[in-house]
């Protein structure tokens, strides 16, 4: 079954690689799920390992492999993307170069303790910082960047509340300086856990704690008195 | 700082846990950040992400580069060479071992498990000691190390390590007996003055150091702590002997010997029978104890019997021999041109000063015999 699915892989499971890891995790793919956004890549070790034979199998040039980490991460980049750039089409064409940058570059990726994530979102966001800062885009820079309001048809007045507190909500996100931004963004619209946003920031976990609750502090200063959190 | 980082914590331990955490601040930014999670909803449009991953699988073979295989780890056999790697790692292991017990036991007092290894490197590094100089520095060295473990042990209540203490002290006079007659004792070769400065050193911070550990003897560390005080006083002789050549200022030696005698005859009537509170050294009436005591005198002649209420007072110079002294032995009647600017500092400490401070004051209140 895993040979049928996936006849690239089974022809290079000579060492060097981990052969029992990468047969679990052929076994457990599904592929075009990716993972619910409450459950961060990484959180158990059943998944990171099949995140670990993947890695390791694209690092070879199987295409395959990293289609299906594709599905795995798409999601977490994107959300991440479309809150930092708020703009569908943007993000839309972020992702893809965040990916199509990635699989150039995955044959040099070493682990060193970062996650795949983790670099996956490092790598978007600077393509981000690239973006704000060509010449094109700075004579842009006014235009709000708080999310566009999704395509769904509000079917009812408590929706359309829910989406105005969400604009509102997103407005203050805006408002905050960019790495607490980014944290935020990482860590609670991203599902990213500390351990991946201190990787992608490249801080140490503690730092990322500590930034998280500047950021969230801030964050309540920022939002509408009827948004803002009562304890 | 500290606050806010456990303050970060609490927030990650209550966001980690989805309890309701105790502090207000706390709760409420949980909320919020429960509020933000509820509202990020957004996911890529099922077309485009479709299509994305046609694309890149399509351009997958132009695109992507393989990298070098990673280096296997396990499953191979051993080479020889990963063999002999291995047991220069075990050689380097047990090695290391053995210098952290080494290490371990430089801390080790009398009565300690590693105690005999310590004294075992000890004896190794006085093999490899080149000549008589470098022996006896070490000697000195090692006498410092002896004295520092009686302060160890003067440090403990306990009654094993009480008795340790003067074990301690007679292997301080030991050593510092030996390495001071390597170093001062050759009369066939020429005094080295550095070395005499060495000795001289090494003297002063001795008493210094004995001087604060008498508050913390008992009477059953007399005999070695008599023996310990008498030693550093031989030290400071024996310099004023050797080395002659030492000496600077002649005026300011005779002052200081002066002094010096003063201090003695004061400590000695203070210290022995029927002695005289007041000004005794300064009368230079001294008491039946003080009357033991070999002195000179300024001009470095004898200055015989007792000079009772003279103006200039003069020290008796009748010396008896050094053992007969109570706990310490005085300098001998010599010219003192032949006593070296580095005697005076060290005997004085030795011996006290005008306000009492000294080694012998020191010895005598603790020992119980001053009065």
């Amino acid at each position: 079954m895993t040979e049928a699915r996936h006849p690239i892989g089974v022809a290079v499971l000579a060492p060097p690689f981990d052969v029992s890891a990468l047969w679990i995790a052929l076994a457990q793919i599904r592929t075009g799920t990716g993972h619910s956004s409450r459950t961060p890549p990484g959180s158990d070790d059943t998944h990171a390992e099949r995140v670990h034979a993947l890695v390791e199998l694209a690092r070879t040039g199987d295409a395959e492999a990293f289609g299906q980490l594709y599905d795995i991460y798409v999601t977490t980049v994107y959300r991440y993307l479309y809150y930092r750039v708020g703009s569908r089409q943007l993000a839309e064409d972020l992702t893809s170069d965040t990916f199509v940058r990635a699989m150039k570059a995955v044959g040099r990726f070493t682990w060193q303790g970062k996650d795949f994530g983790a670099w996956l979102t490092t790598i978007a966001r600077n393509l981000i910082a690239d973006h704000y800062k060509s010449a094109r885009v700075r004579m842009e820079l006014t235009s709000d960047i708080v999310p566009e309001r999704g395509p769904a048809a509000e079917s009812s007045e408590d929706e359309a509340l829910e989406h105005l507190s969400d604009h509102a909500l997103h407005h203050a996100i805006s408002e905050l300086s960019s790495e607490q931004r980014d944290c935020i963004v990482m860590r609670f619209l991203s599902g990213m856990t500390i351990a991946q946003t201190a990787a992608a920031l490249d801080r140490s976990e503690g730092a990322v704690k500590q930034l998280q609750l500047r950021a969230l502090r801030n964050l309540a200063k920022n939002v509408p008195p009827e948004l803002r959190p009562q304890p | 700082m500290f606050i806010r980082r456990r303050a970060a914590q609490a927030f990650a331990d209550a966001w980690g846990s989805r309890r309701r955490p105790d502090d207000a601040e706390i709760g409420a930014l949980v909320a919020l950040a429960r509020r933000l999670e509820v509202s990020a909803t957004a996911h890529p449009d099922p077309a485009f992400r479709e299509g994305l991953r046609e694309q890149l699988i399509a351009a997958a073979g132009q695109t992507m580069v393989a990298g070098p295989p990673r280096r296997v780890v396990e499953g191979q056999p051993v080479s020889p060479g990963r063999r002999r790697a291995r047991w220069a790692g075990a050689v380097v292991a047990a090695t290391l071992a053995l210098v952290g017990s080494v290490s371990a036991s430089a801390s080790a007092v009398p009565g300690d498990i590693l105690y005999p290894v310590k004294m075992g490197t000890e004896h190794v590094e006085r093999t490899f000691a080149g000549d008589d100089k470098s022996l006896g520095r070490l000697y000195l060295t090692q006498a410092g190390t002896r004295l520092g473990e009686a302060e160890v042990l003067g440090q403990q209540s306990n009654t094993n390590a009480r008795t340790r203490v003067s074990s301690a002290l007679e292997a301080f006079s030991d050593s510092a007996e030996r390495g001071s007659a390597l170093l001062l004792g050759g009369t066939s070769r020429q005094i080295d003055p550095t070395d005499a400065e060495y000795v001289a050193a090494f003297a002063e911070d001795s008493t210094l150091r004995l001087n604060a550990l008498l508050e913390r003897l008992s009477l059953a560390d007399r005999a070695s702590a008599e023996r310990a005080v008498r030693t550093l006083a031989d030290l400071g002789v024996d310099i004023g002997t050797v080395c002659p050549e030492c000496t600077g200022d002649t005026e300011r030696v005779a002052e200081s010997v002066d002094n010096l005698l003063s201090d003695v005859q004061r400590t000695l009537a203070e210290g022995g029978p029927g002695a005289t509170t007041e000004d005794a050294g300064r009368t230079g009436q001294p008491s039946e104890g003080a009357g033991q005591s070999g002195t000179i005198g300024r001009d470095g002649s004898p200055s015989g019997g007792d000079s009772g209420s003279s103006e200039q007072p003069r020290p008796r110079t009748t010396a008896p021999p050094i053992e007969s002294l109570p706990i310490i032995a005085l300098p001998e009647a010599k010219p003192p041109s032949s006593v070296g600017d580095v005697l005076s500092p060290v005997v004085g400490a030795v011996l006290g000063d005008d306000r009492q401070e000294g080694l012998v004051p020191s010895v005598l209140g603790v020992l119980g015999l001053r009065r």
